[in-house]
Parts: C-alpha cells; sequence; structure tokens
C-alpha cells in the first residue's frame, strides 16, 4: 500500500493525481519523510519544466496584478506552536505535558479500539465528547494560579500522582504503571475530607480523573470490587495530602 | 550517467540533442558566460531573497518578483490551458496568490520558483478538470501538441538558457518517459489519463514519470 503511494510521487509533482488520489497522497506525505524529500526534490525539476516554457505575458497583466494586489491583504505568517516560558510552577508544567500526553494517547487509543472492534460510532462520539470534556477540566486544573503536583508509589507498583488546586477545589488524579487488577477489581480514589471518605471514582490505567471537593484534605487509592463506590472497603494503596 | 566534458573539449555534448536549434542557442551562450547565463535565467538566490521581502509586504519587491516569475507563471498556465484570455485571468490570480500567501512561504521546503510555479500549474489543471469534466476528454489527446511543447515559445532572451537546457534535458529521457511527463506536466492529463490514451498499464505509467524526473533531475543537476 505504501510502497504503491511511494511510487506515485512522479505523478503527484505533474499533478497528474485524480482529486482523491491526490488528498489520500498527501495525507501519507505526512506520514513518510522520504516520500516528502523525493517531493520536495521532484518539485523542483517540474519547475524547470515551468520555466522551459516561459513566455511574455499580455501588457496588461501585470498592471491587474498590481492592481489587485494593493487591496488583497497578505496572510498571516505560520508561526512556531507558542510554548509557555517555564515558570516556578515546573511541577504543573511537567503535569500538563503528562496530561496532555495522556490524553492524546487515550483518544488515540480509543480510536484504534473502536476500529478494531468495530464499536459502534455513536459510542466512539460519545467517547470522545467525554475525553474532551475532561481535557478542557484538565486544562483549568494545571492552567490555576495555584496548581500544586504531589505524587506517591503504590505497595504493588506504580504510582498515583495528582495535580491539585486548592482555590478551586478540584483535582486531577493520574494513575501510572498500576498493576492489573483481577477481573472484578477496580482502582477507586476517594476525596478524605476530615476522616470521612468521599468516592470520586474509578481510577483507570493512564487515564486522567478529575474530581472536585472544596474542602478536600487528602486523596486516596483503594482497591475495591466492581460496583457502586460507597465506602473504602480495601487496604489503602497509596494517600496524598492536599 | 555520463559525466561532463568526457568526450569532448567543447561545450557541445556529443549526444542527439545538440543538434537541435535550442542545443545551438545553448551552445552560443555556453562557455565563459555559461555560469552567468544560468545565475540570471533562474536567479535562486535572488528570488528567494525577494520572497522574504514580499513576504513583509513590500509591493516593489513584488514588482521585481512579478517580473522574473510573470513569463513562468504565464508560460505553465497557457502551456496547459491554451486559450490566452482564460491563461491571463488564471495567471492573475495565481499571481496574486502568491503575494497573499508569501507569509507562509516555507523556504525549508523548496526554493520560491518551485512553490510559485507548483500553484500556476496546479491552478491551470484544476481548471482544466473542472471546465472538461463534462466533456468527453479523450477527444482532447494532445499529441500534436506534446511533441514538439516548445515551438510556440515566444523568443525571449532571458529564458534561452532555461529552455534549451530542459529541452535537452527533456531528450535525455526515453520516449516514452518524455511523453508520460509531457502529457502529465504540458497537457494536464492524469496519469490514469495517460495510461489510457496511451493503452499502458497504470503502473508502468507512474514509474515512466517517477524514473523520468528522477532522470531530468540528475542530467539537469549534470548540466551545472
Amino acid at each position: 500500500m505504501n510502497s504503491d503511494l511511494f511510487g506515485l510521487t512522479g505523478a503527484y509533482v505533474l499533478d497528474a493525481l485524480d482529486d482523491d488520489e491526490r488528498v489520500q497522497f498527501e495525507s501519507y506525505l505526512k506520514t513518510s519523510a522520504e516520500a516528502t524529500a523525493e517531493v520536495t526534490s521532484l518539485r523542483e525539476v517540474a519547475a524547470h519544466l515551468g520555466a522551459g516554457v516561459a513566455e511574455t505575458p499580455p501588457e496588461g497583466l501585470k498592471i491587474a496584478v498590481l492592481n489587485r494586489i494593493d487591496t488583497v491583504r497578505q496572510d498571516r505568517p505560520v508561526v512556531p506552536l507558542h510554548t509557555p516560558t517555564p515558570d516556578r510552577r515546573q511541577p504543573a508544567e511537567s503535569a500538563r505535558k503528562q496530561a496532555t500526553q495522556l490524553l492524546y494517547g487515550v483518544a488515540a487509543a480509543a480510536v484504534i479500539i473502536a476500529v478494531g472492534l468495530g464499536v459502534a460510532l455513536a459510542q466512539l462520539t460519545s467517547r470522545v465528547d467525554t475525553i474532551q470534556r475532561t481535557s478542557q477540566e484538565v486544562a483549568a486544573v494545571v492552567a490555576a494560579e495555584d496548581a500544586a503536583r504531589m505524587s506517591a508509589p503504590l505497595e504493588g507498583g506504580g504510582n498515583l500522582t495528582a495535580v491539585v488546586t486548592p482555590g478551586q477545589g478540584a483535582a486531577i488524579v493520574v494513575g501510572q504503571n498500576l498493576t492489573a487488577l483481577e477481573e472484578g477489581q477496580i482502582y477507586a480514589v476517594w476525596a478524605m475530607v476530615g476522616d470521612q471518605a468521599i468516592p470520586a471514582g474509578e481510577l483507570v490505567a493512564g487515564e486522567p480523573l478529575t474530581m472536585t471537593s472544596t474542602d478536600m484534605d487528602g486523596i486516596g487509592l483503594t482497591i475495591e470490587p466492581r460496583g457502586p463506590l460507597t465506602q473504602p472497603t480495601g487496604e489503602i494503596q497509596a494517600l496524598l495530602s492536599v | 550517467m555520463e559525466p561532463p566534458d568526457e568526450q569532448s573539449e567543447t561545450p557541445d555534448r556529443d549526444e542527439p540533442a545538440a543538434t537541435s536549434a535550442a542545443s545551438r542557442h545553448l551552445t552560443t551562450v555556453s562557455g565563459a558566460d555559461d555560469d552567468k547565463a544560468y545565475d540570471v535565467t533562474e536567479g535562486p538566490g535572488d528570488l528567494n531573497l525577494l520572497m522574504a521581502l514580499v513576504a513583509k509586504g513590500d509591493m516593489r519587491a513584488f514588482e521585481a518578483l512579478y517580473d522574473q516569475m510573470g513569463p513562468q507563471v504565464f508560460g505553465v498556465v497557457r502551456r496547459v490551458l491554451r486559450d490566452p484570455a482564460q491563461s491571463e485571468e488564471v495567471s492573475q490570480d495565481v499571481l496574486v496568490e502568491v503575494w497573499r500567501t508569501a507569509p507562509r512561504f516555507d523556504r525549508s521546503k523548496g526554493t520560491a520558483r518551485g512553490w510559485i510555479l507548483t500553484m500556476a500549474h496546479r491552478r491551470a489543471v484544476d481548471r482544466v478538470r473542472s471546465e472538461q469534466a463534462s466533456r468527453d476528454r479523450e477527444d482532447r489527446v494532445g499529441r500534436q501538441d506534446v511533441d514538439r511543447p516548445f515551438d510556440r515559445v515566444a523568443a525571449e532572451v532571458e529564458h534561452r538558457f532555461e529552455r534549451a537546457q530542459v529541452h535537452d534535458a527533456l531528450n535525455e529521457l526515453t520516449e516514452v518517459q518524455r511523453e508520460a511527463i509531457e502529457m502529465a506536466y504540458y497537457g494536464g492529463h492524469t496519469y490514469r489519463e495517460v495510461a489510457a490514451l496511451l493503452h499502458t498499464p497504470l503502473g508502468t505509467v507512474k514509474t515512466r514519470m517517477r524514473d523520468g524526473l528522477i532522470r531530468l533531475r540528475d542530467t539537469l543537476e549534470m548540466g551545472r
């Protein structure tokens, strides 16, 4: 397939592909540095073919063009993506990066799985919506002035990491390298308020969990049987003090 | 590829193309003035410099760019479209587009000339295809057109070197490579159409195009 597409570099620079093929080839180009390099090089050859048929244009063309550009605003240049200047909140910054990477990973994985298993499109759409909503929540938390990052290792391996904003009473929790659980078990996150544990939801490896609680003292993680969460029954695997 | 000046002391190369009128032109500008003629014709450094100024909204630089590229843009468009009035209209659009998108030109992705002529050729081809979508394009076999693509070119001194060079390079190709490239680039045909017109398998045609362009590149680079 790809080698077939690679063989189209010549036809592409000669504008000899149909519209559909052109679109397909251009998306292929984005994935192949080698094909891109060849296209860049062959495009200069095609330019020679063009220059070889140079011909004096009609008198009026220059005036018409110069008159028109007088009324045409130029496009804005392409600038590199804004990279935030490093500041004192290094931990939050790196958590933001981590969270973003996680989200991309989650989105990509969701797409692959959906295609692979033939999951209904509607399901995928709702999944993507969830990811987008989560992404916005994550962005709000990590961008907060008072965002703080904390992390603790789990007894059984892996890490529990959270970015917390006391001001907003919000937190993002991420589990990394968590040990796989037996069927019917989940990692459960709890907001610790005084001596109470309020269920915040299931923590899935690699997916950020957003939680809100204005007076949270800590974030706890336990292993629980799958089902509605009311109060922790398992041992505390990790505890973060806010 | 044979290295230059291997068998001969004279600038003339020992090949059939050297007998063409265009090559005799080449001979008249070769020798001591060879490099100079080439620089004047292509002026890649010049043009890229101009593009940088145009990108900043410099209209005088654009005028200078027009003087260099206008004939090339018009030539490409007219070669594909034929109709002079339509060619003028499309050329105008292309050149305004060059002005508008100049700030987005990325030198790392090729020369300014390559960028501009790519735009010109694509616009011309798009116009042909949209207009002729409903016609029977099989009628438009351009054999009589593609066999001698240089005949109707105005004799412009400033482009004669380039023209001779391209003419020679095309003559270095096999007949079938040259035919495929000319039908696509000058005739505006898709490779599927070329395959149909030549009764040749698709894979063969796309290979001819790619191999032909690579060979052209080698020949043109050798001529530098």
